[in-house]
């Protein structure tokens, strides 16, 4: 049997090493096409296995020069895969939807706005139609030659389902020529994670009988055509033991020998982008609250495509706790993967989010735990894949839905290590293994493919007869796409970013966090930590002389925060009216104009096309808005995001998205802390400063503590004040009253943000601020409020104190959206003139 | 002052004292800090002198010089370069920045970055916003020829959907831009040095708004060729400016062999043939755009335009064909 096997890119070898082994052994020709993957296969498995076996062989993949019609295919496809996620069986996955529609074709977005096409209804005729177009286009002749050349019995592809499936092309070539042709699926979140398979395969395989019903409910594949394999990417998991002793090993990563260790499994990029804080979080609560497991090791293993966040992460003042090894490693040759291998044996319990390395601890036989966080809620109850790991054969996981729940698990596990051992039997035979636990399924998987390829040739299919027909309409679509693929031009008119506007309104994401299903007296906890650190800072004696009129109005409101009750916290988002004037009885659903306004300015903001900086208000600590398509927001929050998509439009955000370094932004006043929310979910690698009095400080720290409960938090204290600018990278928001502004040090400020704070202030207050900005290097200086001419009852102007000491700085927004949204509520002045970006002076 | 800068800024200036010191910082505060600034004003001034001196003293590279007699636009854009090669003949890039402009911090940064990883292009640019008297607008215009090798593609790419005004303030490879020839004495000579850098290496744009350009009047060939050519425009200039970039092409290349050893005369000429034929097209096309855009008036119109591809479809194909690269993660 000759079989041409198209791959991604040789990282895909991986999980199908023994089967291209077998293959080899059995006689059968083995062409593996894949491009090489220096970074993720930098062992080169797939020439390690040519250079073996002579019936492996592997070249790159044939070049293709980009045509029209093969963008316009992959564009289709990728309407139809996007209009998978919007499909009730994704109405709880987020988190993918929004990752579909990054990749969704913009004509789609456009159509689906269209008045009865976004229905079920609508949707499935316009699949037939996306999927009529895309059956009509023609061949790419490379790949017909590159695959007549090579006259395979089988032509196979994995992982095939990526977005708008590139590999389409393979499979189409294939049966064109009358070839048989397979899908060897590449891992088990593959079916329900990705694109949809669009094409007519001879054979799927699949590794148990959950994914078979995948494959045949979600992707329409007829069910005879799918054969349950078992896991063939785990086949040698069976067969391994362990290389070094216990003491030898723990010696060897730096672990305590006498003592048991828990082995903490990272997962990947998209499931937990930001990890180490909440691992930091876990350990400290596992220690904090378990004697027994205070005693107990912890060795952290990174996932090897996750590893950049973990740099600057440090837990050396942790006692017996290893990230280990520091810059991850992929288990691909025999000493990582005895490494990984030994790492899981010697442990006592594994705990991880949601990663494929849970399912190898359970081969190995290890108790695999792990804890529902609010802030990975979206990649762990919110994806498909997750459920297997809960509910096949009653599930691997010992899941626990609070940290109290998981130490109890977990002391258990450590007491009776092998309590759980018919649980992950159970899941393994049923999910990996499920011919049975002895039985490997490399060769059910040959046999599959041998089978597949026995049967012969199949009757050519050359697509549709009417795809003559057709063609010229879409040629000019292919045509414009090639052209446009190398020039063209953005359009920026307003009823084409309306039309973008309703593309970010199109998945319904629920907003509700974690966070928002915290107990009140969780929150009043919350409260009373944060109350306690910041009621030091409060001075003996009321300094009302410097305030002006308006700060007071504002502090005697929040005064009452002091002595709050659970309920007044539980209800703690109200205090922000005092702040900006916002109100939640606005909300109430009397007020239509509100409504229609807002709408109107989410359309305007959205149309610029920064719909990733869409953070919403989350549903906690009596959050109140509107709630639209499941978005909850109100009119701070759209103020957040107009300040964002200002800070965007000037080119910054970049700096603080994706800084290899750590930035420190100073926000003046703190306001209740939505600005903060919104600015640190979207730079989580920025160290986050609030200045401003004590009652804005307990404001907003109870707030951000709440609402991201995982984030370091660190509160000046006046009779240690060095110790607050110590480890300043370690710490996510440090609160520092305004008393202290004169003589803060922090290691760098890049960026000051004032949200109508100064304009509160006094002159003298004012320039301080702005000066101190300026001394401490912040290059930029964003102020929202500097009217030249302010009403009475505001203290002062705040531009020309800014402007002494930074340029002022145009914003690239284009002007159809400058002049329509407001940042403030009142209504004087054009826009433009309501917020200064100001770049530092070099000669103040 | 580091006496080998891997970059060079050459600063014509002419007369615009209220905004030089602002253009100094934005360029003195990149966070790219290998470079030096060439300012040359064009004739005596004793405030720009003032100005660039106060900051000359404080930032050792910047260095100053004046014309004695005016040069005009064009002499003083090749004085300018003329000059950072005298003063800096090893370093690698070179840009001309305006004297009433401004820069993002990240500017420089972003563009040596693209030169320094992508030996195939010799000139990088980034988006700009034009900062009208009255307003400001992002320029909506997409245009690089990354990834194109064959020299006759390029040079038809650029001479059908360049933005010359844009890209003649990227950053280039020193070596090629000396090999191309610097500003001719043609109308929009801009254009015509980036149509001959077509034939030299590949293009980029950088898709961020990093430059902020000041724009006080339309493009006007009339007031182009009394600011070029202060002692009158030659006859040639009345001819279409298409017309005479084939001939400096020809003369440059065919001619004087120039090209040479990349390309020979013989394909010279050819390529000269390729810019005056897609120049054309090129304004036939504008013309078409013309009647497209009044045609839009009419709701019709509208509906019929709507079927072609919008700039968000070119995006995604962009995207696509930029050959993103997935990995497995779970």
């Amino acid at each position: 049997m000759r079989v041409l096997f198209f791959m991604r890119s040789s990282v895909y070898t991986r999980n199908f090493e023994s089967t291209l082994r077998l293959l080899a052994e059995r006689g059968h020709e083995v062409h593996v096409v894949a491009d090489a993957h220096p970074y993720f296969d930098p062992a080169n498995l797939i020439g390690q296995l040519s250079a073996k076996y002579p019936g492996i062989m592997h070249s790159e993949a044939p070049d293709r020069p980009v045509n029209g019609w093969s963008l316009l295919g992959v564009e289709l496809r990728r309407a139809l895969d996007y209009l998978r996620y919007l499909e009730p069986d994704y109405g709880d996955a987020p988190k993918l939807r929004r990752r579909a529609l990054k990749t969704a074709p913009a004509f789609l977005i456009r159509v689906l706005e269209r008045r009865f096409v976004n229905t079920t209804v609508g949707r499935r005729l316009l699949a037939r139609l996306i999927r009529c177009c895309d059956r009509a286009l023609p061949r790419d002749g490379a790949v017909d030659a590159f695959i007549r050349e090579h006259q395979p019995d089988l032509v196979l592809v994995t992982p095939l389902v990526e977005p708008g499936s590139p590999q389409s092309d393979f499979v189409r070539s294939a049966r064109a020529q009358g070839i048989r042709t397979g899908l060897c699926v590449y891992s088990w979140d593959n079916l329900t994670n990705k694109g949809l398979i669009h094409d007519s395969l001879d054979v799927v395989t699949v590794w148990n009988e959950p994914m078979k019903q995948e494959t045949v409910g979600l992707h329409r594949v007829p069910a005879e055509r799918v054969v349950v394999t078992g896991a063939v990417a785990y086949d040698h998991w069976f067969t391994w033991t362990p290389r070094a002793a216990r003491d030898a090993f723990c010696a060897h990563v730096g672990l305590d020998t006498r003592r048991p260790y828990i082995l903490y499994l990272c997962s990947s990029k998209f499931i937990a982008p930001d990890e180490a804080p909440f691992v930091r979080r876990w350990v400290e609560d596992l220690r904090a609250r378990s004697a027994t497991l205070r005693d107990a090791g912890i060795l952290v293993r990174l996932h090897p495509q996750n590893v950049k966040k973990w740099h600057e992460a440090d837990v050396n003042d942790l006692e017996n706790v290893v990230i280990w090894p520091r810059g991850g490693e992929n288990p691909v040759d025999d000493d990582s993967r005895a490494d990984y291998y030994d790492s899981i044996y010697h442990s006592a319990a594994v705990v991880g989010v949601n990663t494929s390395a849970q399912i190898e601890s359970a081969i190995v036989g290890r108790s695999v735990y792990t804890l529902l966080a609010p802030e990975f809620r979206e990649t762990q109850e919110g994806t498909l894949h997750f459920r297997h790991l809960r509910e096949v054969s009653e599930g691997l996981l010992q899941v626990a839905s609070t940290i109290e729940e998981h130490v109890a698990q977990l002391e258990d596990g450590l007491r009776h290590p092998e309590a759980n051992a018919g649980k992950c039997r159970r899941f393994v035979e049923a999910f990996v293994r499920p011919h049975g636990i002895e039985e490997a399924a490399t060769p059910r998987l040959v046999a599959a493919l041998e089978e597949a390829a026995a049967r012969g040739r199949v009757r050519p299919d050359r697509g549709p007869w009417w795809r003559v027909l057709a063609r010229p309409a879409l040629g000019k679509a292919a045509a414009s796409l090639a052209e446009a693929s190398r020039t063209g031009k953005r359009h920026l008119s307003g009823s084409r970013h309306r039309k973008r506007d309703n593309a970010s309104l199109a998945p319904a994401v629920a907003s509700a966090t974690g966070a928002g299903q915290a107990s009140t007296s969780g929150l009043f906890e919350h409260y009373l930590r944060v109350r306690s650190c910041v009621r030091g800072l409060r001075p003996p004696e009321p300094s009302s002389g410097s305030l002006t009129p308006p700060e007071r109005r504002m502090l005697s409101t929040l005064d009452g925060l002091w002595d709050a009750t659970p309920e007044s916290v539980a209800a703690l988002r109200r205090y922000g009216e005092a702040i900006t004037g916002v109100r939640a009885s606005d909300y109430d659903g009397s007020d239509t104009a509100i409504r229609e306004r807002l709408a109107r300015d989410l359309r305007m903001l959205l149309a610029k096309g920064y719909p990733a900086l869409r953070i919403d208000e989350p549903a906690v600590l009596g959050a109140f808005g509107i709630n639209g398509s499941g978005h909850l927001y109100n009119e701070d929050t759209l103020r957040f995001f107009r300040v964002l998509t200002l800070l965007q439009d000037a080119a910054l955000l970049k700096e603080f998205r994706g800084s290899s370094s750590r930035r420190t932004v100073w926000e003046i006043g703190g306001g209740w802390g939505g600005f903060a929310y919104q600015f640190k979910t979207l730079c989580p690698d920025v160290t986050y400063l609030i200045t401003g009095q004590p009652e804005l400080l307990l404001l907003s720290g109870v707030y951000l503590s709440t609402v991201l409960p995982g984030a370091s938090f660190r509160f000046y204290e006046s009779a240690n004040p060095n110790a607050f600018w110590r480890n300043w990278d370690s710490v996510d928001f440090a609160f520092l009253p305004e008393s202290a502004i004169a003589g803060m040090r922090p290691p760098a400020v890049d960026l000051t943000v004032d949200l109508m704070a100064l304009e509160r202030m006094t002159p003298s207050r004012i320039g301080l601020h702005v000066q101190r900005a300026h001394e401490l290097g912040s290059r930029y200086f964003f102020s929202v409020c500097p009217l030249a001419e302010p009403p009475p009852d505001i203290a002062s102007p705040v531009r020309p104190a800014v402007e002494r000491w930074y340029w002022p700085h145009p914003v690239s927004a284009p002007s159809f959206v400058s002049w329509r949204l407001r940042l403030r509520r009142e209504t004087w002045g054009p826009v433009e003139r309501t917020f200064l970006l100001g770049w530092r002076r070099l000669r103040a | 002052m580091k006496a080998n800068p891997k970059v060079v800024l050459g600063m014509p200036a002419y007369n615009r004292p209220d905004a030089l010191a602002q253009s100094l910082e934005s360029l003195l505060s990149q966070a790219y800090t290998d470079f030096s600034l060439v300012v040359v004003h064009d004739g005596p001034s004793t405030e720009v002198a003032a100005i660039v001196e106060t900051y000359a003293r404080e930032y050792p590279r910047i260095s100053y010089q004046e014309n004695e007699t005016r040069l005009g636009m064009v002499g003083n854009w090749r004085k300018v370069f003329e000059r950072a090669r005298e003063l800096y003949p090893r370093s690698q890039y070179f840009a001309w920045v305006g004297d009433h402009d401004l820069w993002h911090p990240r500017w420089l940064h972003e563009l040596v970055l693209v030169l320094d990883r992508q030996p195939d292009v010799i000139v990088a640019y980034a988006e700009n916003l034009l900062m009208m008297t009255d307003n400001a607008k992002i320029t909506d215009k997409v245009f690089d020829t990354f990834g194109v090798t064959s020299r006759a593609e390029r040079l038809r790419l650029s001479a059908r959907y360049m933005l010359s005004g844009d890209m003649i303030y990227g950053l280039m490879r020193a070596n090629a831009l000396e090999a191309a020839g610097v500003f001719r004495h043609v109308v929009t000579p801009d254009r015509q040095v980036l149509l001959a850098l077509s034939l030299f290496g590949q293009t980029r744009q950088v898709p961020e708004v990093l430059w902020y350009r000041e724009v006080l009047r339309v493009f006007d060939l009339k007031r182009q060729r009394k600011v070029f050519f202060p002692d009158g425009a030659p006859l040639y200039t009345y001819v279409s400016s298409h017309v005479q970039h084939c001939a400096t092409l020809l003369w440059d290349f065919a001619v004087q062999g120039r090209g040479r050893p990349a390309f020979g005369r013989l394909a010279a000429v050819r390529y000269a043939a390729i810019q005056l034929w897609a120049s054309f097209v090129r304004d036939v096309v504008a013309q078409a755009r013309t009647v497209r855009m009044k045609s839009t008036n009419h709701r019709f119109g509208r509906w019929l335009w709507s079927f072609l591809p919008t700039g968000a479809d070119v995006r995604s194909a962009r995207r696509h064909a930029s050959g993103h690269v997935d990995v497995p993660h779970a």
